[in-house]
Protein backbone atom coordinates (compact mmCIF):
# COMPACT_ATOMS: atom_id res chain seq x y z
CA UNK A 1 0.00 0.00 0.00
CA UNK A 2 1.51 3.50 -1.15
CA UNK A 3 2.16 5.93 1.71
CA UNK A 4 -0.89 8.29 0.15
CA UNK A 5 -3.56 5.19 -0.01
CA UNK A 6 -2.26 4.20 3.87
CA UNK A 7 -2.62 7.79 4.92
CA UNK A 8 -6.42 8.06 3.43
CA UNK A 9 -7.08 4.66 4.98
CA UNK A 10 -6.04 6.08 7.98
CA UNK A 11 -7.89 9.07 7.59
CA UNK A 12 -10.91 7.48 6.56
CA UNK A 13 -10.46 5.05 9.46
CA UNK A 14 -10.23 8.08 12.08
CA UNK A 15 -13.16 9.47 10.70
CA UNK A 16 -15.49 7.12 11.07
CA UNK A 17 -14.33 6.69 14.66
CA UNK A 18 -15.50 10.38 15.79
CA UNK A 19 -18.14 10.13 13.44
CA UNK A 20 -19.54 6.99 15.17
CA UNK A 21 -19.18 8.28 18.84
CA UNK A 22 -20.77 11.51 17.48
CA UNK A 23 -23.93 9.67 15.79
CA UNK A 24 -24.32 7.08 18.46
CA UNK A 25 -24.01 10.59 21.45
CA UNK A 26 -26.57 12.50 19.10
CA UNK A 27 -29.17 9.89 18.89
CA UNK A 28 -29.06 9.21 22.68
CA UNK A 29 -28.66 13.58 23.31
CA UNK A 30 -32.53 13.02 21.40
CA UNK A 31 -33.82 10.28 22.66
CA UNK A 32 -33.26 11.74 26.77
CA UNK A 33 -34.27 15.06 24.76
CA UNK A 34 -37.35 12.91 24.69
CA UNK A 35 -37.17 11.39 27.69
CA UNK A 36 -36.38 14.75 29.75
CA UNK A 37 -39.80 16.26 27.77
CA UNK A 38 -41.82 13.81 29.65
CA UNK A 39 -40.19 14.30 32.98
CA UNK A 40 -40.34 17.89 32.94
CA UNK A 41 -44.26 17.81 32.16
CA UNK A 42 -44.09 16.18 35.60
CA UNK A 43 -42.01 17.54 37.69
CA UNK A 44 -43.15 21.27 36.77
CA UNK A 45 -46.38 20.03 37.89
CA UNK A 46 -48.05 21.86 41.16
CA UNK A 47 -48.55 18.62 42.74
CA UNK A 48 -45.27 17.44 43.14
CA UNK A 49 -42.80 18.64 45.66
CA UNK A 50 -39.77 21.40 44.29
CA UNK A 51 -36.18 19.23 45.61
CA UNK A 52 -33.56 22.16 44.70
CA UNK A 53 -29.82 21.38 45.20
CA UNK A 54 -29.44 25.52 46.86
CA UNK A 55 -32.96 27.01 48.79
CA UNK A 56 -32.61 30.00 47.04
CA UNK A 57 -32.45 28.49 43.30
CA UNK A 58 -35.24 29.62 41.91
CA UNK A 59 -38.16 27.13 41.04
CA UNK A 60 -38.35 25.14 37.55
CA UNK A 61 -40.76 27.33 35.49
CA UNK A 62 -42.57 25.11 32.72
CA UNK A 63 -41.08 28.32 30.20
CA UNK A 64 -37.56 27.52 32.01
CA UNK A 65 -38.19 23.93 30.68
CA UNK A 66 -38.84 25.18 27.24
CA UNK A 67 -36.20 27.12 26.72
CA UNK A 68 -33.74 24.49 27.64
CA UNK A 69 -35.52 21.75 25.45
CA UNK A 70 -35.54 24.40 22.54
CA UNK A 71 -31.60 24.76 22.89
CA UNK A 72 -30.91 21.10 23.72
CA UNK A 73 -33.06 19.89 20.31
CA UNK A 74 -31.17 22.70 18.52
CA UNK A 75 -27.87 21.93 19.40
CA UNK A 76 -28.22 18.07 19.50
CA UNK A 77 -29.27 18.10 16.04
CA UNK A 78 -26.32 20.70 14.90
CA UNK A 79 -23.90 17.97 16.85
CA UNK A 80 -25.25 15.04 14.90
CA UNK A 81 -25.65 16.74 11.53
CA UNK A 82 -21.94 17.86 12.09
CA UNK A 83 -22.71 21.69 11.62
CA UNK A 84 -21.03 24.23 14.42
CA UNK A 85 -19.98 20.83 15.74
CA UNK A 86 -18.01 22.69 18.21
CA UNK A 87 -20.07 25.22 19.11
CA UNK A 88 -23.26 23.02 19.35
CA UNK A 89 -21.07 20.31 21.75
CA UNK A 90 -19.96 23.22 23.88
CA UNK A 91 -23.89 24.61 24.38
CA UNK A 92 -25.25 21.02 24.98
CA UNK A 93 -22.38 20.64 28.07
CA UNK A 94 -23.68 23.74 29.26
CA UNK A 95 -27.74 22.90 28.86
CA UNK A 96 -27.37 19.45 30.45
CA UNK A 97 -25.29 20.55 33.52
CA UNK A 98 -28.16 23.57 33.53
CA UNK A 99 -30.90 20.76 33.51
CA UNK A 100 -29.24 18.83 36.38
CA UNK A 101 -28.51 21.28 38.40
CA UNK A 102 -31.94 22.85 37.96
CA UNK A 103 -33.92 20.35 40.29
CA UNK A 104 -32.30 17.14 41.95
CA UNK A 105 -35.18 14.65 40.33
CA UNK A 106 -33.64 16.15 36.82
CA UNK A 107 -30.74 13.99 37.48
CA UNK A 108 -29.87 10.68 35.64
CA UNK A 109 -26.99 8.83 35.08
CA UNK A 110 -27.08 9.26 31.80
CA UNK A 111 -27.82 12.84 31.57
CA UNK A 112 -24.72 13.45 33.62
CA UNK A 113 -22.85 10.89 30.99
CA UNK A 114 -23.94 13.14 27.72
CA UNK A 115 -22.89 16.25 29.17
CA UNK A 116 -19.68 14.88 30.14
CA UNK A 117 -18.64 13.79 27.06
CA UNK A 118 -20.91 15.43 24.39
CA UNK A 119 -18.22 18.53 24.83
CA UNK A 120 -15.25 16.38 24.56
CA UNK A 121 -16.15 14.16 21.40
CA UNK A 122 -17.34 17.95 19.77
CA UNK A 123 -13.86 18.89 20.18
CA UNK A 124 -11.90 15.55 19.47
CA UNK A 125 -10.82 14.83 15.76
CA UNK A 126 -8.88 11.77 14.91
CA UNK A 127 -6.55 13.62 12.97
CA UNK A 128 -3.36 11.94 15.32
CA UNK A 129 -3.19 14.87 16.92
CA UNK A 130 -2.24 15.29 20.70
CA UNK A 131 -5.46 17.15 21.53
CA UNK A 132 -7.88 15.06 20.27
CA UNK A 133 -5.80 12.12 21.32
CA UNK A 134 -6.14 13.44 25.15
CA UNK A 135 -10.01 14.15 24.49
CA UNK A 136 -10.78 10.61 22.69
CA UNK A 137 -9.28 8.89 25.27
CA UNK A 138 -11.00 10.92 27.99
CA UNK A 139 -14.08 9.54 26.45
CA UNK A 140 -12.65 6.17 26.61
CA UNK A 141 -11.61 6.65 30.30
CA UNK A 142 -15.28 8.02 31.38
CA UNK A 143 -16.81 5.37 30.26
CA UNK A 144 -14.49 2.27 30.99
CA UNK A 145 -14.85 4.53 35.22
CA UNK A 146 -18.91 4.47 34.78
CA UNK A 147 -18.63 0.48 34.25
CA UNK A 148 -15.83 0.20 37.01
CA UNK A 149 -17.75 2.10 39.56
CA UNK A 150 -21.42 0.63 38.65
CA UNK A 151 -19.58 -3.01 39.27
CA UNK A 152 -17.97 -1.37 42.59
CA UNK A 153 -21.23 -0.15 43.89
CA UNK A 154 -23.37 -3.65 43.35
CA UNK A 155 -20.40 -5.57 45.57
CA UNK A 156 -23.09 -4.98 48.52
CA UNK A 157 -25.11 -7.51 49.97
CA UNK A 158 -28.55 -5.98 49.22
CA UNK A 159 -27.80 -6.07 45.49
CA UNK A 160 -25.76 -9.30 45.04
CA UNK A 161 -29.00 -11.14 47.36
CA UNK A 162 -31.27 -9.83 44.64
CA UNK A 163 -34.04 -7.87 46.27
CA UNK A 164 -32.94 -4.57 44.39
CA UNK A 165 -33.46 -6.47 41.24
CA UNK A 166 -36.60 -8.24 42.41
CA UNK A 167 -38.59 -4.92 43.23
CA UNK A 168 -37.50 -2.94 39.90
CA UNK A 169 -37.92 -6.09 37.67
CA UNK A 170 -41.49 -6.46 39.76
CA UNK A 171 -41.13 -9.76 39.78
CA UNK A 172 -41.41 -10.33 36.25
CA UNK A 173 -38.77 -13.68 36.68
CA UNK A 174 -41.22 -15.23 39.63
CA UNK A 175 -41.30 -14.34 43.33
CA UNK A 176 -38.15 -16.85 44.21
CA UNK A 177 -34.58 -14.84 44.91
CA UNK A 178 -32.62 -17.22 43.02
CA UNK A 179 -33.25 -15.69 39.23
CA UNK A 180 -32.64 -12.38 40.54
CA UNK A 181 -29.56 -13.51 42.86
CA UNK A 182 -28.02 -14.79 39.56
CA UNK A 183 -28.99 -11.43 37.32
CA UNK A 184 -27.48 -9.73 40.12
CA UNK A 185 -24.33 -11.41 39.89
CA UNK A 186 -24.01 -11.82 36.21
CA UNK A 187 -24.40 -7.72 36.04
CA UNK A 188 -21.43 -7.11 38.42
CA UNK A 189 -19.54 -9.39 36.45
CA UNK A 190 -20.09 -7.99 33.15
CA UNK A 191 -19.83 -4.57 33.91
CA UNK A 192 -16.38 -5.47 35.72
CA UNK A 193 -15.09 -7.31 33.12
CA UNK A 194 -16.41 -4.87 29.89
CA UNK A 195 -12.93 -3.14 31.27
CA UNK A 196 -10.18 -5.51 30.49
CA UNK A 197 -12.36 -7.01 27.24
CA UNK A 198 -12.72 -2.98 25.22
CA UNK A 199 -9.33 -2.26 26.46
CA UNK A 200 -7.47 -5.64 24.74
CA UNK A 201 -7.16 -5.22 21.07
CA UNK A 202 -8.09 -9.20 20.84
CA UNK A 203 -11.30 -9.13 22.88
CA UNK A 204 -12.46 -6.09 22.23
CA UNK A 205 -15.26 -7.33 19.72
CA UNK A 206 -16.15 -9.32 22.79
CA UNK A 207 -16.53 -6.50 25.04
CA UNK A 208 -18.77 -4.30 22.30
CA UNK A 209 -21.13 -7.47 22.19
CA UNK A 210 -21.02 -8.44 25.90
CA UNK A 211 -22.35 -4.39 26.18
CA UNK A 212 -24.96 -4.90 23.71
CA UNK A 213 -26.40 -7.72 25.58
CA UNK A 214 -25.98 -5.98 29.12
CA UNK A 215 -27.91 -3.18 28.12
CA UNK A 216 -30.27 -4.98 26.20
CA UNK A 217 -30.59 -7.30 29.01
CA UNK A 218 -31.16 -4.32 31.13
CA UNK A 219 -34.02 -2.69 29.09
CA UNK A 220 -35.55 -6.54 27.89
CA UNK A 221 -35.33 -6.97 31.80
CA UNK A 222 -37.66 -4.26 32.62
CA UNK A 223 -39.02 -4.10 29.73
CA UNK A 224 -42.96 -4.99 31.49
CA UNK A 225 -42.49 -3.97 34.82
CA UNK A 226 -40.91 -0.15 34.22
CA UNK A 227 -42.94 2.93 33.33
CA UNK A 228 -42.18 4.73 29.76
CA UNK A 229 -39.56 7.33 31.53
CA UNK A 230 -37.24 4.48 33.31
CA UNK A 231 -37.69 2.37 30.02
CA UNK A 232 -36.57 5.41 27.92
CA UNK A 233 -33.99 6.10 30.45
CA UNK A 234 -32.30 2.49 30.04
CA UNK A 235 -32.30 2.57 26.66
CA UNK A 236 -30.54 6.02 26.06
CA UNK A 237 -28.20 5.30 28.71
CA UNK A 238 -27.28 1.91 27.16
CA UNK A 239 -27.82 3.80 23.38
CA UNK A 240 -25.01 6.53 25.38
CA UNK A 241 -22.49 3.89 26.60
CA UNK A 242 -22.54 2.10 23.58
CA UNK A 243 -21.79 5.29 21.31
CA UNK A 244 -18.48 5.70 23.57
CA UNK A 245 -16.81 2.43 22.51
CA UNK A 246 -15.39 3.66 19.48
CA UNK A 247 -13.08 5.84 21.65
CA UNK A 248 -11.33 3.15 23.35
CA UNK A 249 -9.65 3.26 20.08
CA UNK A 250 -8.07 6.16 20.86
CA UNK A 251 -6.99 4.90 24.37
CA UNK A 252 -5.40 1.58 22.77
CA UNK A 253 -3.31 3.45 20.30
CA UNK A 254 -1.91 5.90 22.81
CA UNK A 255 -3.06 8.73 21.21
CA UNK A 256 -2.77 11.09 24.09
CA UNK A 257 1.25 10.70 24.15
CA UNK A 258 0.95 11.58 20.44
CA UNK A 259 4.28 14.12 19.48
CA UNK A 260 2.14 16.01 16.77
CA UNK A 261 1.16 19.16 17.51
CA UNK A 262 -2.41 20.52 18.32
CA UNK A 263 -2.96 23.52 16.26
CA UNK A 264 0.22 25.28 17.95
CA UNK A 265 1.66 28.16 16.19
CA UNK A 266 5.01 27.60 14.73
CA UNK A 267 7.99 28.80 17.10
CA UNK B 1 4.44 29.13 21.39
CA UNK B 2 6.15 25.96 20.40
CA UNK B 3 4.14 22.64 20.60
CA UNK B 4 6.02 21.24 23.48
CA UNK B 5 4.61 24.39 25.83
CA UNK B 6 1.27 22.95 25.44
CA UNK B 7 1.55 19.23 26.36
CA UNK B 8 1.61 19.73 30.00
CA UNK B 9 -1.08 22.28 29.99
CA UNK B 10 -3.79 19.41 28.16
CA UNK B 11 -2.05 17.07 30.23
CA UNK B 12 -2.65 18.93 33.49
CA UNK B 13 -6.45 19.69 32.57
CA UNK B 14 -6.70 15.79 31.57
CA UNK B 15 -5.44 14.69 35.07
CA UNK B 16 -7.53 17.24 37.09
CA UNK B 17 -11.03 15.77 35.33
CA UNK B 18 -9.87 12.38 35.92
CA UNK B 19 -9.16 13.15 39.79
CA UNK B 20 -12.56 14.41 39.80
CA UNK B 21 -13.92 11.66 38.07
CA UNK B 22 -12.88 9.55 40.71
CA UNK B 23 -12.92 11.36 43.25
CA UNK B 24 -16.23 11.70 43.52
CA UNK B 25 -17.32 8.17 42.44
CA UNK B 26 -14.53 6.48 45.72
CA UNK B 27 -16.71 9.37 47.92
CA UNK B 28 -19.65 7.99 46.91
CA UNK B 29 -19.06 4.17 47.54
CA UNK B 30 -17.33 4.80 51.39
CA UNK B 31 -21.29 6.21 51.49
CA UNK B 32 -23.65 4.24 52.35
CA UNK B 33 -26.90 4.77 50.13
CA UNK B 34 -27.56 6.18 46.75
CA UNK B 35 -25.10 8.77 45.84
CA UNK B 36 -25.35 11.64 42.19
CA UNK B 37 -22.36 11.40 40.40
CA UNK B 38 -20.80 8.39 41.47
CA UNK B 39 -22.76 5.74 38.42
CA UNK B 40 -24.63 3.63 41.40
CA UNK B 41 -27.58 3.03 39.54
CA UNK B 42 -29.36 -0.13 40.39
CA UNK B 43 -27.47 -0.35 43.11
CA UNK B 44 -29.75 -0.41 46.12
CA UNK B 45 -33.14 -0.62 46.94
CA UNK B 46 -35.70 2.20 47.96
CA UNK B 47 -35.77 3.92 51.04
CA UNK B 48 -39.10 5.74 50.10
CA UNK B 49 -41.53 3.77 52.90
CA UNK B 50 -39.40 3.99 55.55
CA UNK B 51 -40.26 7.96 55.22
CA UNK B 52 -43.54 8.86 57.44
CA UNK B 53 -44.82 12.02 57.33
CA UNK B 54 -47.10 12.59 60.56
CA UNK B 55 -50.18 15.40 60.50
CA UNK B 56 -52.11 16.45 63.11
CA UNK B 57 -54.82 14.49 62.90
CA UNK B 58 -52.06 11.31 63.74
CA UNK B 59 -52.49 10.07 60.32
CA UNK B 60 -49.36 9.24 58.60
CA UNK B 61 -48.98 9.57 55.07
CA UNK B 62 -46.54 7.30 53.66
CA UNK B 63 -46.44 7.55 49.93
CA UNK B 64 -43.68 10.01 49.30
CA UNK B 65 -43.08 8.71 45.58
CA UNK B 66 -46.63 10.63 44.83
CA UNK B 67 -44.98 14.14 45.56
CA UNK B 68 -41.67 13.21 43.72
CA UNK B 69 -41.93 13.83 40.09
CA UNK B 70 -39.67 11.35 39.55
CA UNK B 71 -38.63 8.58 42.32
CA UNK B 72 -35.40 9.27 42.58
CA UNK B 73 -33.33 6.74 45.23
CA UNK B 74 -30.41 9.78 45.46
CA UNK B 75 -33.36 12.09 46.65
CA UNK B 76 -34.67 9.76 49.46
CA UNK B 77 -30.88 8.86 50.75
CA UNK B 78 -30.08 12.90 51.04
CA UNK B 79 -29.59 14.49 54.07
CA UNK B 80 -32.17 16.37 54.01
CA UNK B 81 -34.98 14.52 52.72
CA UNK B 82 -37.20 14.83 55.77
CA UNK B 83 -37.03 18.85 55.48
CA UNK B 84 -38.46 18.38 51.86
CA UNK B 85 -41.25 16.60 53.49
CA UNK B 86 -41.59 18.93 55.74
CA UNK B 87 -41.95 22.31 53.60
CA UNK B 88 -43.90 20.28 50.98
CA UNK B 89 -46.55 19.52 54.02
CA UNK B 90 -47.28 22.60 55.35
CA UNK B 91 -49.42 20.58 57.78
CA UNK B 92 -47.05 18.19 58.99
CA UNK B 93 -45.87 17.78 62.70
CA UNK B 94 -42.96 15.68 61.93
CA UNK B 95 -41.63 12.94 59.63
CA UNK B 96 -40.08 9.90 60.58
CA UNK B 97 -37.17 7.69 58.58
CA UNK B 98 -34.94 5.19 59.29
CA UNK B 99 -32.19 6.92 60.71
CA UNK B 100 -34.98 9.32 63.31
CA UNK B 101 -37.81 11.46 63.39
CA UNK B 102 -37.36 15.09 62.32
CA UNK B 103 -39.88 17.38 63.82
CA UNK B 104 -41.18 20.03 61.44
CA UNK B 105 -40.23 23.43 62.31
CA UNK B 106 -43.28 26.38 61.46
Amino acid sequence: MSAESQSLATRFRGQSRIELVRIGLGIALLGTLLEYLLRFGRIVGADVARVPYWSWFPSPSPEWAGVLAAIWLVSAYLFLTGRYGRIAASVLGLTLFCVLLTDRQWYSNHLYLLALVVPLAGWAEDDGELRSGILGSLIAVQVLLVYLFAGLAKLNGEFLSGSVLLNYLGGTLGSSLDPYRLLALGSVVAELGMIPLLLAERTRRFGVLLGILLHGAMLAAGFTAMPLIEKLGIANFGLAMIACYPAVGWLRDGQWRSTRPAHAPEA
Amino acid sequence: MKFRDLRPRLLAVAAIYLAVQVALPVRGLLDSGVNRWSWEMFSRGSQQEKFRVVRPDGDIYTTVQLVLGISRYEIQYDDDGAEILCSYFPEALSVESETGTVTCER
